[in-house]
């Protein structure tokens, strides 16, 4: 089969034409070989902008095709973007030879019996997004850079909507197979708005997987109205301050929270979440979980059916309770783990995704009720100082803002930040609104690396936080 | 008849049941087969050419196409991930914008489509005239070039280089308190054809390898210290890159070194300013933050305002040729045709062939790193100085799928060709007291204006190492910094490390070769990585 035909409706490989794919790859393949096989293709359209003038109109697409075998211990993958029958016949080739060569070279794998469950998870497939036009978008970036300019202002953005489809295969070693097909739209629109003399900058960017969750309009007039307040920004010693996180910057700790939750990590030892004593059923190392971790107002958690942080169906996904009112209730808990360390069902599949509640007070409220403190947009450059603590050390972008009296008085000098979601989720005033944030995937092809990555989807709330850590200033803008 | 892949592939039957049948027809080792039949090239070129037609006969004042096969395959143990990709792109100027049009399918068929598709984006910008100006290089050369190897990764079995890491693994065990060791290697192959209307085209295979070996000592009260081979990060060269390395040698004095820290008291930090005396690598490392990305020009123009971010070069035109970054021993050149470095082209994605040039001379900024429409934007400053004004070459794309952008070419810092120091070692042993800072993390503001940087780090007395510091972080501000070079090594202890760089929307890694020797910076700023306000 050539790439040009199964492209038949022009973007995207058509779910009969991928599993025509996987098709001939299992014919091509011996039939005792425990396989995976994933056939996935992308496209997206761009617009770029910089300096009020658009930059590139540009649209790309791309398929993967990627192999997997297993024989014996012996385990070999192959990642292609070529669908003819040569291609394929040569990688399912390469593999077999790989794989009987050095099989029985190293200890077979255990069996690993995968449980049988509904898979679920929502449709994030928007035929709008995907049929939209970048005419729409052009008039939008052309009403920005008009505003724009007016006020003295440059901007730079990136409009993008994408598409991508996958159909996944896989044989394990009783013969036992698994089929499944999913798709996925995500649009994202983000917009930086800067000073031309370099001294005030303001951001905002939203990304959903219908272009209609995504305005265009909104986020131009955030990014301004944030350029504009953060102007010609004083320097205030750093210190602690009683300080207002917008979801942009709760995102970035929260996720940095969710990706520790791991059940592996503390079992072997390993800090943050595990705790002296062994788990005497299992002989592990014993977990924090049901224990009080943060503030009892703070629950997290995946749901594969929450329309905001839901997950496309590609396999066997549950709702998974992370906190529950401040007490650690479930650690991600992968296959290999809970089958063959814990002889365990229990099996919780890490997920980017996930929903921090929020409550109903206004950001409006939070900043009237602070006597001194700050307003803090975004973080940035996060670099991990100490695994053990989760401590980080960053910057704060694109708006900083002094709170004196409930009022925003001053626009702040960017500061380096020293913090842990641990001690910021402890020390918790008040939990405001939750919103979706602006969190796309990143790479190219939202299906290609690893089903955990499909869409990167969460919704946190403002926090009010006493004490955060700011350890240094910067000039940087 | 013009032969095609579509042609080739339906009519060259023989051709196909050999390829298909590598094992059985070859009897050989399949791990260097090509999987697909493309690469053979059949027609490619007029397929490339055809889609720059489609483009011009479209309407486009300028356009040009790139054409890429790519290989990977990462080494991580008895059985590598392997993959292949291939990339076809048509970029395409109209009325001063740019279009762009990519995919997977390379055929006259589709590149007709995408060719005016490129167009057809470029038209969606806007009926004013456009901000492009873009001049297609004068005197454009055209021909084929292959970086030079010894040894090609993708010709070879797989099992030698296994066998050969293994060897290595194996080694490393056998040492005295090793309780972990890795040894890695992954490799990359990439052949490019580019095609303008200028008349020109190229056509270059490059090749990237890299290695990781590294492991970890401990001792019975649970100290430990890893420590990695730090010449094998990516060069632009095959296998040799790591096996002509002299590899036991490099092992038996990391050893060495982390068998003496096992027996270093750990101090804890004492923050404030010290001399610091920092290692090749972490030069690299200051060198690529602070000056590779914040001299490329359109990230200094501000179209990366949205993406990783600005430059303190705020305002280029002005500033070139008196904004100082740093004092009279700061001199950093840019260059992208040095035997072996990851950054080497013939051509980049202009068809431009890079010229070398001087990036900063004795602490004051000279010159910006540029691609041809980039090059434009200084013109006033370049003629200013006599210059012709042209491209430096560094225009990039990782794949013809991506659209090309600025990307650092390779940057060296000069050494000191006076200094008598050949080593290091020379160096701490003249240095007196500070700190020592060995393989640092460096990460940049979005200004690269100011700078963290975390690293394993010793305490400097008399000369030698006294104990490790725990947790020792160090701020500092770029133009500080290079203000407050103290000392540079010589020519002998220079090194050079490939190094990666990211930007654009959606964003795009480069690789770029780092040079440059261990140096002495007075009055660091020091911290406790670890101490909160």
């Amino acid at each position: 089969m050539m790439l040009e035909d199964s492209l038949a409706d022009g973007r995207l490989l058509s779910e009969h034409d991928s599993v025509r794919i996987i098709q001939n790859v299992i014919d091509y393949s011996a039939n005792d070989i425990v396989m995976s096989i994933s056939v996935s293709s992308w496209w997206g359209s761009n617009l770029r902008w910089a300096r009020n003038t658009p930059s590139l109109t540009s649209e790309q697409r791309d398929a993967t095709v990627s192999i997997a075998m297993q024989k014996g211990g012996a385990y070999s993958t192959i990642v292609t973007n070529q669908t003819d029958s040569v291609s394929l016949r040569n990688a399912v080739q390469y593999l077999e030879y790989f794989v009987s060569l050095r099989s029985g070279h190293t200890p077979p794998d255990m069996a690993v019996e995968q449980p049988e469950w509904a898979v679920e998870g929502i449709e994030l497939w928007s035929e709008e997004t995907f049929n939209r036009s970048q005419e729409q978008d052009m008039i939008a970036v052309r009403s920005l850079i008009s505003r724009c300019e007016q006020e003295g202002v440059l901007s730079a953005g990136f409009i993008q909507a994408t598409g991508a489809r996958a159909a996944r295969y896989s044989r394990d070693q009783w013969g036992r197979e698994k089929r499944n097909v999913a798709q996925a739209t995500q649009a994202q629109c983000s917009v930086t708005a800067r000073h031309p003399s370099a001294s005030g900058s303001g951001w905002a960017g939203s990304s959903a997987f219908d272009f209609n969750r995504v305005d265009v309009n909104r986020i131009s007039t955030i990014a301004l109205e944030k350029c504009m307040l953060s102007f010609s920004p004083v320097r205030l010693e750093p210190g602690r301050y009683q300080t207002i996180l917008e979801p942009q910057a709760t995102s970035v700790f929260a996720s940095q929270f969710v990706s520790a939750l791991s059940r592996r990590d503390p079992e072997a030892g390993r800090p943050v979440f595990s705790m002296l004593g062994r788990d005497s059923g299992i002989n592990r190392v014993r977990t924090k979980i049901g224990l009080p971790i943060v503030d009892k107002r703070i629950s997290i958690y995946h749901d594969p059916l929450d329309p905001l942080t839901g997950t496309v169906p590609t396999e066997a996904v549950k709702r998974v309770n992370l906190v529950t009112e401040g007490i650690l209730t479930g650690l991600f808990n992968d296959y290999g783990h809970s089958l063959i360390e814990l002889n365990s069902l229990d099996i919780k599949v890490s997920r980017t995704s996930f929903r921090f509640d929020g409550t109903d007070q206004p950001v409006e409220s939070m900043i009237s009720s602070t006597t001194r403190g700050l307003l803090l947009s975004q973080v940035s450059n996060p670099v991990s100082v100490d695994r053990g603590s989760l401590l980080s050390t960053g910057l704060t972008r694109n708006g900083l803002w002094l709170i004196e009296d409930g009022k925003i008085t001053r626009s702040i000098r960017n500061f380096r930040w020293t913090e842990s979601p641990l001690f910021i989720f402890n020390n918790v005033v008040e939990i405001g609104e939750a919103a979706p944030v602006f969190a796309p995937v990143t790479g190219r092809n939202p299906f290609r690396d690893s089903s955990q990555n499909v869409l990167t989807n969460v919704v946190v709330p403002y926090l009010k936080v006493n004490d955060f850590s700011f350890t240094s200033t910067t000039d940087a803008v | 008849m013009k032969s095609t892949r579509r042609s080739f592939l339906a009519n060259s039957a023989a051709t196909i049941a050999a390829a298909s049948f590598p094992l059985q027809v070859r009897g050989s080792d399949p791990s260097h087969i090509d999987l697909s039949l493309v690469v053979q090239y059949i027609g490619i070129r007029e397929i490339v050419e055809s889609a720059v037609n489609a483009a011009m006969n479209a309407g486009a004042k300028y356009a040009d196409a790139r054409f890429t096969f790519t290989q990977l395959i990462n080494g991580r143990g008895p059985t590598p991930v392997r993959s292949e990709s291939i990339g076809f792109g048509v970029r395409a100027l109209y009325n001063g914008y740019w279009g762009f049009s990519a995919g997977p399918v390379s055929t006259e068929q589709e590149g007709d489509r995408l060719g005016r598709a490129a167009v057809l984006k470029a038209k969606i910008n806007g009926n004013d005239s456009g901000r492009v100006e873009f001049v297609p290089p004068a005197n454009a050369s055209s021909g084929e070039w292959k970086m030079l190897v010894k040894d090609d990764p993708f010709l070879m079995s797989y099992d030698e280089i296994q066998d050969f890491m293994e060897g290595i693994r194996l080694y490393i065990s056998t040492l005295p308190s090793v309780e972990g060791s890795w040894a890695t290697a992954d490799f990359v192959r990439q052949r490019k054809l580019f095609v303008s209307s200028a008349g020109q085209f190229t056509d270059q295979t490059l090749y990237r390898t890299s290695g990781n070996i590294s492991f970890t000592v401990g001792d019975q009260h649970g100290k430990r210290v890893t420590t990695r081979i730090d010449s094998l990060t990516p060069a632009g060269r095959g296998f040799e890159h790591i096996r002509d390395q002299p590899l036991h040698k490099y092992i038996d004095e990391l050893h060495a070194t982390a068998m003496e820290d096992l027996k270093l008291p750990v101090n804890p930090v004492d923050p404030g300013r010290y001399n610091v005396l920092m290692d090749q690598i972490g030069v690299a490392q200051l060198l690529n933050g602070s000056i590779a990305a914040a001299t490329e020009l359109d990230r200094a123009m501000g179209y990366e305002a949205n993406a990783g971010g600005t430059s303190y070069i705020s305002d280029p035109v002005n500033m070139l040729g008196s904004f100082r970054i740093g004092n009279e021993n700061v001199n950093i050149s840019a260059d992208r045709a040095a035997a072996g470095s990851v950054g080497r082209v013939k051509w980049d994605d202009d068809g431009v062939e890079p010229s070398k040039v001087t990036l900063v001379k004795n602490g004051v900024l000279v010159n910006m790193q540029t691609n041809n429409e980039a090059s434009s934007w200084i013109r006033s400053y370049s003629e200013e100085q006599g210059m012709v004004s042209q491209s430096l070459g560094c225009s990039y794309a990782p794949d013809a799928i991506d659209f090309p952008l600025v990307h650092s070419a390779d940057i060296t810092l000069c050494p000191d060709k006076l200094s008598s120091h050949i080593t290091t070692d020379s160096m701490r042993m003249a240095f007196g007291d500070g700190v020592e800072m060995k393989s640092p993390n460096v990460a940049m503001d979005f200004q690269c204006m100011t700078g963290f940087i975390s690293t394993a780090a010793y305490e400097i007395k008399g000369g030698k190492r006294v104990a490790h510091l725990s947790g020792l972080g160090a701020l500092f501000r770029t133009i500080e910094l290079w203000t407050n070079l103290a000392e540079t090594g010589g020519e002998e202890m220079a090194k050079s490390f490939g190094l990666s760089g990211s930007k654009g929307e959606p964003t795009q890694s480069s690789y770029h070769q780092v040079t440059a020797p261990a140096v002495i910076f007075n009055e660091v700023s020091c911290i406790d990585s670890r101490r909160k306000a």
